[in-house]
């Protein structure tokens, strides 16, 4: 207690469920993880208790290629983490695996700031904040 | 379908108050009322949307909401019927007022919808401990902060279309310019000129300061009843059709009108980039053929199709679409004024482009 009032502030720290216990746990080994449906094949999203397509409840957790390609890009001027500053470079990334499934991440590099809709991408994971592993993006050719 | 909005209120739109919301809430309940021409005691169905939706709202009952329960107690309301849509719209509300109607659940219904600045709060911030649910995978990124999924939207809009901010000081021109015409509105005296609106400070690139609704102290309300109930005097406007989801094809299919029968929209603007998304989405323009047809003056009054005639939300202030529904009523009961534009079907959008609903409201000698 003492030693994190210490440090800087951290972002806000995911509590999960069983649904989403998969993808932190993941995040925490560097991999992307989400699950897919045993009976028909789709991949589910991060919150989803059961298949969106037909319900089925057999939902196996799989690491994901992290390949994405870039749908939305802000910078964002106003200041919603602690400890930062200047403006944040957010990125909506829909994966290759299923481009239905939007995943937000910090751009810490730059390295979308030219890039357009469609840029392919490489998800990967910040070094822990307060414990926990953060989605960031990597360039196609995966460097940070 | 045999349902009109009778009349509609609106208390005093302020940037900051000394009043709690349930004073506004007041005022534009009697003066809705007061239009409709009904009594408190024949008020006897209620629907509201309280929900307070800036990322930091304490959602504190009576502070920046206002629900049902509060409302009715605090009016002295006898209702049989009453609703509170959770994280739904002005154009949910006249659903829901329909369907009660309708079924001959009530006579005459209250629908209010009020809005809340509470002082001291940082409302622009998604800043907390921790996460739940989904703001697990949103908040720790600052997603939900400035209209962020809006502005990342914009962004890609803009790159797939050719779009510049020129385009969006489009909007917020017309907003600025229609508002001057809207006594009521926070921006009325304020017009915007393309060099303060480029100077204002980035909030979530593409959009600036002036690219944002700004929120407001106030509360609007309408009564709703069945056409032959209409009391002496009141104007009534008549609903034609509405839908959910960001599906307009029910509305269509229920008013049997289609988009070109169209003679206003309000469409929703709590940021300039969504007015984009339904001018395409309905098919008003063809993809990426919205900031040419506000370029080329089509949104004008006067123009192919008018929009926002009483300013948006960008010039009257955030409301969150019941401004846009009360236009639309002023336009169909032919009330508007100044603002009048050729009365007709009228269309009302509120909500994000993934959840929108909509109303057409007509003129009830139509």
């Amino acid at each position: 207690m003492t030693q994190s009032m210490t440090q800087a502030p951290a972002r806000p720290q995911p509590v999960p469920t069983a649904e989403t216990r998969p993808f932190w746990a993941g995040a925490a080994e560097g991999a992307l993880v989400l699950r897919r449906c045993g009976a028909c094949g789709r991949l589910a999203p991060p919150l989803a208790p059961r298949c969106p397509e037909c319900l089925g409840d057999s939902l196996q957790p799989e690491t994901l290629s992290g390949r994405a390609t870039l749908k939305g890009r802000t910078r964002l001027h106003l200041q919603p983490l602690p400890g930062r500053s200047g403006p944040l470079v957010i990125v909506e990334a829909a994966l290759v695996e299923d481009p239905r499934i939007v995943l937000v991440a910090l751009d810490e590099s730059g390295c979308t700031a030219e890039a357009p809709p469609g840029t392919p991408l490489r998800l990967g994971f910040a070094a822990p904040d307060d414990g926990t592993r953060f989605l960031i993006v990597l360039s196609a050719e995966g460097q940070p | 379908m045999n349902v009109v909005i009778a009349g509609f209120g609106s208390s005093t739109l302020e940037k900051r108050s000394d009043r709690g919301i349930a004073a506004f809430a007041l005022d534009a309940a009697l003066a809705a009322l007061a239009d409709a021409g009904v009594a408190r005691d024949d008020i006897d169905g209620y629907v509201g949307a309280p929900f307070a939706t800036n990322a930091g709202s304490p959602h504190a009952e009576g502070g920046d909401e206002i629900s049902l329960k509060t409302l009715s107690s605090l009016m002295g309301l006898r209702l049989s019927w009453g609703a509170d849509l959770y994280r739904r719209y002005p154009t949910d509300m006249v659903a829901s007022a329909a369907h009660a109607l309708q079924a001959g659940t009530c006579r005459f219904v209250l629908g209010l919808r009020a809005m809340y600045v509470a002082p001291g709060l940082d409302y622009a911030t998604g800043a907390t401990r921790q996460v739940f649910g989904a703001d697990q995978f949103t908040k720790p990124y600052g997603h939900t902060t400035a209209g962020a999924r809006f502005a990342a939207r914009a962004w890609a809009y803009m790159a797939r279309h050719g779009a510049t901010r020129d385009d969006l000081f489009a909007i917020v021109d017309l907003s600025r310019r229609n508002a001057a015409r809207n006594p009521q509105a926070i921006w009325r005296d304020k017009p915007l000129g393309r060099e303060d609106y480029l100077r204002g400070r980035m909030i979530a690139e593409p959009h600036g300061l002036y690219d944002c609704d700004l929120p407001v102290c106030g509360a609007q309300a309408f009564v709703m009843c069945r056409a032959g109930d209409l009391p002496q005097g009141a104007t009534p406007a008549r609903v034609t059709g509405f839908s959910g989801f960001a599906r307009p094809e029910a509305l269509w299919s229920m008013s049997g009108r289609r988009v070109t029968d169209l003679k206003t929209a309000q469409l929703y603007d709590g940021f300039s980039s969504m007015v984009w998304e339904w001018l395409d989405g309905l098919g008003i323009t063809a993809p990426g053929g919205a900031p040419a047809f506000l370029r080329d003056g089509h949104a004008e009054p006067g123009g192919r199709l008018p929009l926002n005639t009483f300013g948006g939300a960008l010039g009257e202030g955030r409301l969150h679409g019941m401004g846009h529904l009360r236009e639309a009523y002023l336009q169909a009961a032919g009330r508007a004024g100044r603002r009048q534009q050729a009365e007709g079907p009228t269309l009302v959008q509120v909500g994000p482009y993934d959840d929108s609903s909509f109303v057409l409201l007509e003129p009830a000698t139509a």
